[in-house]
């Protein structure tokens, strides 16, 4: 009965079924920890860690400054912060603009000629003295309360390696944006589920903590296809150092504005995972490395599977759809069309329609737990089509290109 | 490493599986039990017309035309049947033994509605007009000609269509192909004279005289007139 296909699109149904259980398991074990109703008690001010944020900046003159001022506004015991600057060899006026901190003994300014965003992070390094590093955007806004958020994790667990904040799209103008905006709340939900199982797939660049001594035992950054903080995290899983994610240590980013920037974005992002992927192959489905080697990996690879799946499924129907509509204008002209009406009798009842839906609702629901962990109030469903085209229809076309780049080795530029 | 949560995943993965398909198994056979309800409502309704037609032998046509339109109106019920018929060989496959016992029911009451269609016609002279259309698998031209026979149907309500798998294993239809020597798809019988391979619009349209003569009348035979009527209601 059932041919080639039809055993395929079964198994990945199957799969993909799975991956949205276990996150649904993961969340009722650990329901109680993401509550809102959770009540905040700050420590005293002595317990709070020291903190230096990296910034690497590259033509970004006036967010820096914007950037540098979040920072400063930051509900953080003042002694305990710091910000290393790195000017990446700019060639606008972000150096000068970064002038206007000479005399704040909180910030350092370096600079160095360009040599990218990893260089930039590793010439920083050195010049930490604090217990914890911060790895951060310049185009990136930080919630007042995020490091009261995140350090007590590092107080309480000394084994804590790495924390993971939660980034947020704020503010989003362009379509593209608000697609974006869907997209990274429910990916805060994923995350969360990740780190509670102690496989975070990546500490995001944009906002992150880590101990010092990371970069001690394991050294810098590296290039890695210009997905350094992929990169990293692998090394950490590797070193098996924890790492975890902390929902309600927010930022927002701009996310890029438009669909160009964005294909350029997320082909850098999907190809340097495949590479920094292959270059960690042994932890792929290796119970050495826990939850990341049998989950986190294998998941993530599945899913860019499970995109390309669905996107050539959709388009072979919808391209057949058109074709066959031709044919028909072709055979007896227009106005010939009768639009049956409607009967339940002739909705589709098949088993995988039946299992697509389970899905549907499983990532839905995981949007509206990523939205209540991430403390979104206002309404944003309206932008849930966005996300919907953007990622069904565009999503498996930079993750095609990656593959076809990784197969054929071509070079992604960095933006 | 919890090895617990990866197979309790695995056990509700299956459930959610096997869920699926029980739950549109079961969805498919309502739907397929609806179709033989269908089936048998209109294998009852042939019956019935037949035993009336066997009643009114002695009497004059008047009376049967009279009644034409309440005795012989099942055509778009055989339509209607083999819309949803074809649904289902799309949703379970054209092999699934349910799709193909409907299909062959499904062909029988064709045939008996169009012997009885065609006695009708003889005996009373009334412009019914069959076309007999023999399709298959794996035939290019098949789908191409559904569609010019949806138009046909749409345009003149006084035709009837009967839809032929020639895979349809059924004697009876093995009988109607050879008495109209039919050896490919798709193949037309119209008026008892066989067109095999694709027909155009126009082309169907030149085998059947009485088109010509329907244009030209605009008071058409009471059966047209019937459905005519039924048709213009819904515009």
């Amino acid at each position: 009965m059932a041919n080639a296909f039809e055993i395929v699109y079964a198994m990945i149904m199957f799969l993909a079924i799975y991956v949205q259980v276990f996150f649904l398991l993961v969340f009722f074990e650990n329901k109680q920890k993401v509550s809102r109703r959770i009540v905040h008690v700050d420590l005293p001010d002595h317990q709070y860690l020291s903190v230096s944020f990296l910034l690497p900046v590259w033509n970004e003159g006036t967010t820096t400054r914007d950037t540098i001022e979040s920072i400063f506004a930051l509900d953080y015991p003042e002694e305990k912060l710091h910000i290393i600057a790195v000017d990446d060899g700019s060639t606008d006026d972000s150096w000068h603009i970064m002038q206007q901190y000479k005399n704040n003994p909180r910030v350092t300014l370096l600079q160095k000629e360009n040599g990218g965003k990893h260089t930039a992070l590793n010439f920083a390094l050195p010049h930490v003295k604090t217990d914890l590093v911060v790895s951060f955007d310049a185009d990136t806004q930080i919630m007042p309360d995020a490091l009261k958020k995140a350090i007590p994790h590092f107080v309480h667990d000394a084994q804590l390696m790495a924390l993971g904040g939660t980034v947020l799209i704020g503010n989003p103008r362009t379509y593209i944006q608000k697609a974006q905006e869907i997209e990274y709340q429910t990916f805060s939900f994923t995350k969360k589920m990740l780190g509670f199982i102690g496989g975070v797939l990546v500490v995001p660049g944009a906002f992150s903590v880590f101990r010092r001594e990371v970069f001690e035992k394991i050294g810098g950054y590296k290039k890695a296809y210009n997905l350094e903080d992929a990169e990293l995290t692998m090394r950490m899983h590797q070193y098996g150092m924890k790492i975890d994610h902390c929902h309600d240590a927010i930022v927002k980013t701009k996310g890029p504005d438009t669909f160009k920037r964005l294909y350029k974005q997320r082909l850098r992002w999907s190809y340097g995972f495949i590479k920094n992927m292959i270059d960690y192959k042994k932890i792929f489905l290796n119970r050495k490395y826990g939850n990341f080697g049998l989950f986190t990996l294998p998941m993530s690879v599945f899913t860019y599977v499970l995109l390309v799946f669905v996107f050539m499924y959709s388009l072979y129907k919808v391209s057949y759809g058109f074709i066959s509509y031709i044919h028909k204008l072709y055979l007896i002209g227009f106005g010939n069309f009768q639009f049956g009406s409607w009967d339940p009798f002739f909705l589709d009842a098949k088993a995988t329609t039946i299992m697509s839906l389970f899905i549907y609702a499983a990532i839905f629901a995981g949007f509206l737990m990523g939205r209540h962990m991430s403390r979104v109030t206002h309404s944003n469903f309206h932008n849930i089509p966005y996300f919907i085209i953007v990622y069904g229809y565009f999503a498996p076309i930079w993750v095609m290109k990656s593959i076809y780049d990784w197969i054929f080795s071509q070079k992604v530029t960095w933006r | 490493m919890n090895w617990k949560r990866y197979i309790y995943t695995f056990i509700i993965t299956l459930i959610i599986f096997t869920f699926s398909l029980w739950l549109s198994n079961r969805f498919n056979d309502e739907k397929i039990n609806t179709l033989r309800d269908i089936g048998s409502q209109i294998s009852l309704d042939i019956l019935s017309a037949e035993t009336r037609f066997s009643l009114l032998q002695k009497t004059s046509c008047e009376h049967i035309i009279d009644q034409a339109s309440s005795t012989i109106g099942f055509n778009t019920e055989l339509q209607d049947l083999a819309a949803r018929i074809k649904f289902m060989e799309n949703q379970l496959g054209y092999q699934n033994p349910d799709v193909v016992a409907l299909k062959k029911n499904y062909t029988l009451l064709q045939i008996k509605d169009y012997l009885l269609n065609k006695e009708y016609h003889d005996r009373c002279k009334q412009d019914v007009v069959s076309i007999l259309y023999f399709h298959g698998l794996d035939c290019k031209a098949c789908s191409d000609q559904s569609i010019i026979l949806d138009k046909i149907i749409s345009d003149y309500p006084e035709i009837r269509v009967y839809y032929f798998d020639i895979n349809t294993n059924t004697p009876a239809l093995a009988t109607l192909s050879s008495v109209f020597k039919v050896t490919s798809t798709p193949s037309l019988v119209i008026n008892d004279k066989i067109h095999p391979g694709f027909q155009s619009v126009a082309k169907v349209e030149s085998y059947i005289p009485e088109i010509k003569q329907w244009k030209k009348d605009k008071i058409k035979a009471p059966v047209a007139a019937s459905t005519t009527s039924t048709t213009s209601k819904k515009k």
